[in-house]
């Protein structure tokens, strides 16, 4: 049997709002591991499972709390039709296989992204994947609507080459290793660093701010004590 | 050095049927679901197939190999064959290639109050014999994956009304829990739970190897026959108290 190091989680994800599981896109709850945020640098084993439990119920209640109270709004039609030209771009084009850009985007990450990290190999992650979004328009696929996984496929590696970037430039941008983070050219904690990094889109770029650590209250002990 | 092996699927897609062969190289230990996840990844991207896990505990994956329902995760391909034919499972209509369309179970399911009934308000704990838990457990290690409804001729050769072997198993997993209050004897009969003639090809083909006809089907006919159709059993059971 075979035993090996893996990527088994991911600790950073969606900002949401500690009391209500909201994001910022009103109407929008997340919860679990594609929220970030709950665990810090890296989760203690078993934590995964209490977390889905706690905020999954308080995401479904604000939700539900959230959905009696709005009435349905209309969508601007070109917006959709926008987004449905978007998506099916690559039908019925001869080009490139979705599921062969996948297997390229994961080669780069567990090469030069994976467990050790250094600026060197994060750079150069960078730029490949940086000509790797150029390709994205030579996608064609074959079929029709119906359960087509080429066609989950670009719709994946669209989403998976945003994430990357997030994931490339958040680890330069963080000079130390903490937690599950581990640089060999920084290879220890560093005080300064102690901040989380918020990513966001603006005019089509991708902006990184760090916002320090929220203060610990102190609830935590209260409840113990009852 | 690696042989070839030919997989012929039956396609369907818009109800138009056809018959396609695949060459794919085959390696050592290779199971049903890698062959046909390579064909999807490398030949024809628009084959539909669902599949989970990959460990035989979802039940996603129920196809016919050789006119046999397997898991396909579960399956190895035999060594020394050079050709399978797999399609969809039979018992269902087909929405495309591999994908079939189960709602007809599922509405069967909701007409027999397909959840815990109980008038037990301990707030602790339950006290239960381990001996008296154990029919119900195995009844819930059903993963779902419907294999039993393709192998059962009475749902594919018949027109008689019958409720299917998964929906007897669910039903027997809540009838005899120790603490359940609510009788389904009537919903069962009249969804058609009598129609089984005991050929016992659901409890050959089960991946999970639940005795599907001796522990739940049997035992519910008993339940039916003893609490209706004999009433001189109810004065006994009364007296008993």
């Amino acid at each position: 049997m075979e035993v090996a190091p893996t990527a088994h989680y991911t600790m950073g994800g969606i900002r949401v709002d500690a009391d209500t599981c909201s994001t910022k896109i009103k109407g929008l709850y997340a919860a679990g591991e594609v929220a970030g945020g709950v665990h810090g640098a890296n989760r203690l084993g078993g934590n995964s499972l209490i977390d889905i439990l706690v905020f999954g119920k308080i995401a479904g209640k604000e939700a539900a709390k959230y959905a009696k109270k709005i009435k349905l709004e209309k969508i601007n039609n070109s917006k959709i039709k926008k987004e449905e030209k978007r998506l099916k771009m690559p039908f019925g084009k001869k080009g490139i296989r979705p599921e062969k850009l996948k297997e390229e985007l994961q080669q780069i990450m567990w090469e030069d992204v994976g467990i050790i990290r250094n600026e060197k190999k994060l750079k150069k992650a960078l730029k490949e994947i940086n000509n790797l979004e150029k390709e994205l328009d030579k996608i064609g696929i074959s079929g029709n609507l119906q359960y087509n996984h080429s066609w989950m496929s670009y719709i994946d590696i669209c989403n998976m080459i945003i994430v990357a970037k997030l994931v490339i430039e958040s680890a330069l941008m963080r000079k130390e290793s903490r937690g599950a983070h581990y640089r060999d050219d920084y290879p220890k904690t560093n005080e300064k660093y102690k901040f989380n990094i918020i990513c966001k889109k603006a005019n089509n770029k991708l902006k990184l701010n760090a916002i320090k650590v929220p203060k610990y209250t102190g609830i935590a002990i209260k409840c113990q004590e009852k | 050095m690696s042989r070839k092996i030919k997989i012929e699927i039956k396609r369907s897609i818009e109800g138009k049927e056809e018959i396609k062969t695949y060459v794919i190289p085959h390696v050592e230990k290779m199971r049903v679901l890698g062959a046909i996840r390579y064909i999807q990844e490398n030949i024809e991207g628009d084959l539909a197939f669902r599949w989970n896990c990959g460990e035989g505990i979802c039940g996603s994956c129920a196809i016919e190999m050789d006119g046999q329902p397997i898991l396909a995760c579960k399956t190895e391909i035999p060594e020394e064959t050079n050709k399978i034919t797999l399609g969809p499972l039979k018992a269902f209509p087909v929405v495309k290639d591999f994908v079939f369309d189960r709602s007809k179970v599922d509405r069967q399911a909701r007409r027999i109050k397909p959840y815990f009934i109980t008038n037990n308000k301990e707030k602790d704990f339950w006290r239960m014999h381990e001996i008296d838990i154990k029919d119900s457990a195995e009844m819930r290690t059903c993963i779902d994956c419907l294999i039993c409804h393709d192998s059962c001729h009475v749902l594919r050769d018949t027109d008689l009304k019958f409720l299917g072997p998964r929906n007897i198993v669910k039903a027997t997993s809540l009838e005899k829990h120790p603490m359940n209050s609510f009788n389904r004897s009537e919903l069962l009969k009249k969804e058609g739970s009598w129609n089984c003639n005991v050929t016992r090809c659901c409890t050959d083909n089960c991946p999970q190897g639940i005795q599907i006809t001796q522990n739940a089907i049997i035992p519910l006919k008993e339940k039916d026959v003893s609490s209706e159709l004999i009433p001189i059993w109810k004065l006994f059971k009364k007296k008993k108290g």
